[in-house]
């Protein structure tokens, strides 16, 4: 059983974090909130994402998986604007997700769940703890973006980090800690990201928002950050380059 | 009901059966994996015919090494961008497993990234306009990929020429080349895999049923399982005598198989069975057996009543085509097949040939001819007010005519304006003199034109 009333925008952050990532998802609803977590077709992300009933106008849920086609999902809410308030329900008897927008009835086919991997949450050793404003993490991103399809990020026990290098240019991006919100640096850490993951990975977060990473040596880097009014919570994990020596 | 072709997809490169040596070959590039640095050779093409193992082997090859998957095979859309963005991004970063286990590649841990019918995937985006585009498809960006790749990739496909032609040809360097051949599939090892599945299964199967499963595959292990699986459903217990009732696996049947069947048994299903596969017209098809019947049947009376029967599928067959009915082809083809296998007092235990059609191949070679003349009667006709049939009546006449009267010649190719092969066509030998006097005829027409001109003039 699952019904719900949520404002558009709720869901449409929700696309926003995975549909980059996967194509379809597999929505646990249980009695807490919905949660997600998925590994994207290359292998080398991951993404977890949870939304608290308290993000919803109105919620009852039980223990269901629920299959979801997110680019059709998303064209669905292409209906809707940002501040609409919609309801959900699930329909078990057609396994259709119902979805109402004001007048507009919308029933939504869902996937077959069987084949859909439950990953988990790996264990990394994930020493240095960096959070900033997105906004700063993106203006060195669009920097590097022009030159490389990589960039390191650096975290040492002066600030952090981000470095591009192409044929002729560099990119370097300092934040001394001083500046950060947040700085836990008990070693040097360094680790290469595909610029595409790591830049598609930021883009959600809206601007002024802050972001916390998580970096270790030739390891993953976690980006954790909060969505919908701290109702939501998403992170992300983005395997490193292979450093061919 | 799961489909026993995944269920028993093989788990090591041992149980994938036959190709030995291919497999060594895969194995050992595998190993050179091993070191912190990739090999030479990035990436491996396994090639060959359908169902013999090429994907079981990748597959079983990565789970022998612990390896990851990443497979795009040809129900993915595969576009240029979707290959950069699976494939490539894949074969440059570090990976998580489907459990979210992570552990990097100097660990051992690499990602196979397998692109199954990669010879299929060009058509696909050869599909993009503007031709310009048609560099940057799927196997620019495969191209790229081993180029670049940290990370081991299998491409499979069925015909290697497909891959390599075109921009392709610069995977021959880059790929270790590895064919599967499916003579190289001993009958004996299908057959025991198709008694390991039925003991699996727990599902008694006679030996010669198996056997006989094994036989028509012809290597193709998938279909044999396939087949095993369609022969099986709803039953404990598979004896010879209910294999009978059962559709088998029709393979590449030809016409001159479906021949073989009508002059050798009087099997009506099967004979009907192999017409539908062998995709060949009724009025083509009446053209074969004709052709046939004398080279099989020696008997009078045999020869007798077969042609007695063809006889009526040709009536069947002009009255299908004159009132457009051509519900009566059914019953033309049953006359043609299946009556002439029961004109057979006994089969014959010659064994023949059978010739293509010689009347087809005469009208295919005199096509060109064919249509000359009717062209011909076409411009007659349209002199002479008459249809092109009725000018058929009177060609050869004309041609004698023109023939031994050159000045007759002229004046036809002038009136019908004939081109050079009709006129070779219609006066044989002498169309080379028509030419010169047609030639002269114009020189002399041109200065008298002058001359008229110049007359005016004064």
């Amino acid at each position: 059983m699952f019904e719900a009333k949520v404002k558009a925008e709720i869901i449409k952050a929700m696309i926003d974090i995975t549909s980059h990532l996967i194509n379809e998802a597999k929505l646990n609803v249980r009695k807490d909130g919905i949660f997600l977590r998925a590994v994207d077709p290359a292998h080398v992300a991951m993404v977890d994402l949870s939304i608290k009933p308290s993000a919803f106008e109105d919620y009852r849920a039980e223990d269901i998986e629920i299959g979801v086609d997110l680019d059709k999902l998303g064209g669905i809410m292409k209906l809707a604007s940002s501040s609409d308030v919609l309801s959900l329900k699930y329909e078990e008897s057609t396994n259709k997700l119902v979805i109402q927008i004001g007048n507009l009835t919308r029933k939504m086919g869902l996937l077959d769940t069987a084949g859909m991997p439950d990953p988990k949450v790996p264990n990394l050793n994930l020493p240095a703890k960096v959070t900033l404003k997105a906004s700063e993490l993106m203006q060195g991103i669009k920097a590097s973006e022009a030159i490389s399809d990589h960039i390191a990020l650096i975290a040492t026990k002066d600030g952090f980090e981000l470095f591009a290098e192409g044929d002729m240019d560099t990119v370097n991006l300092k934040l001394p800690k001083d500046l950060l919100m947040e700085f836990e640096v008990p070693e040097r850490c360094k680790s290469l990201f595909s610029i595409d993951y790591f830049s598609n990975m930021i883009k959600p977060i809206k601007g002024s928002q802050p972001v916390t990473l998580y970096l270790g040596n030739d390891n993953p880097v976690k980006i954790e950050f909060d969505f919908a009014d701290k109702n939501g919570h998403a992170f992300y994990l983005l395997a490193p380059r292979i450093e061919s020596e | 009901m799961e489909d026993w072709t995944e269920k028993y997809r093989p788990k090591s490169l041992d149980e994938v059966i036959g190709n030995k040596d291919a497999k060594n070959i895969l194995r050992k590039w595998a190993t050179s994996w091993n070191s912190s640095r990739p090999p030479e050779k990035k990436a491996v093409i396994i090639y060959g015919k359908p169902g013999i193992g090429k994907t079981s082997s990748a597959i079983a090859l990565a789970k022998e090494n612990g390896w990851i998957v990443i497979e795009m095979n040809a129900s993915d859309a595969r576009n240029a961008e979707k290959i950069r963005r699976i494939a490539t991004s894949g074969a440059l970063n570090e990976s998580f497993g489907n459990d979210g286990s992570f552990i990097p590649s100097k660990y051992g841990r690499r990602k196979l990234i397998i692109l199954d019918e990669a010879d299929n995937l060009y058509e696909r985006s050869s599909e993009v306009k503007d031709s310009s585009m048609l560099d940057k498809g799927g196997k620019k960006a495969i191209i790229d990929t081993i180029k670049k790749t940290n990370q081991p990739i299998i491409l499979i496909a069925n015909d290697l020429y497909e891959l390599l032609k075109g921009s392709g040809e610069e995977l021959r360097k880059l790929c270790i080349m590895i064919k599967f051949d499916e003579r190289q599939i001993p009958k004996y090892e299908i057959v025991s895999l198709l008694k390991k599945i039925c003991r699996m299964e727990n599902i008694q199967v006679d030996v010669k049923i198996l056997e006989m499963v094994a036989e028509r595959c012809k290597g193709d292990v998938r279909s044999a399982i396939k087949d095993l699986q369609s022969i099986c459903i709803g039953r404990n217990r598979v004896e010879q005598s209910t294999i009978q009732s059962i559709g088998y696996r029709d393979r590449e049947n030809t016409v001159f198989d479906v021949l073989k069947d009508i002059f050798k048994t009087k099997d009506f299903q099967a004979i009907k069975r192999g017409y539908e596969v062998a995709n060949e017209s009724p009025e083509d098809f009446i053209l074969w057996v004709s052709e046939n019947i004398p080279l099989e049947y020696l008997d009078i009376a045999d020869l007798a009543r077969a042609y007695d029967r063809i006889s009526k599928a040709d009536l069947f067959l002009g009255r299908a085509r004159r009132k457009r009915a051509y519900n009566l082809w059914s019953y033309a083809v049953d006359l043609m097949s299946c009556g002439v296998a029961v004109s057979k007092a006994r089969p014959y235990a010659v064994n023949v040939r059978y010739s293509f059609p010689s009347w087809l191949r005469e009208m295919k070679s005199s096509k060109e001819t064919r249509d000359l003349r009717n062209s011909i009667l076409k411009k007659i006709g349209r002199f002479c007010h008459v249809s092109a049939r009725k000018a058929n009546e009177f060609l050869d006449e004309v041609r004698k005519m023109s023939q031994g009267d050159i000045e007759l010649a002229c004046s036809l190719v002038k009136k019908l304006e004939l081109d050079g092969d009709e006129m070779k066509y219609l006066f044989g030998e002498r169309a080379v003199e028509v030419e010169k006097l047609l030639k002269k005829g114009a020189k002399e027409d041109k200065t008298r034109k002058l001359v008229m001109e110049q007359k005016k003039l004064f």
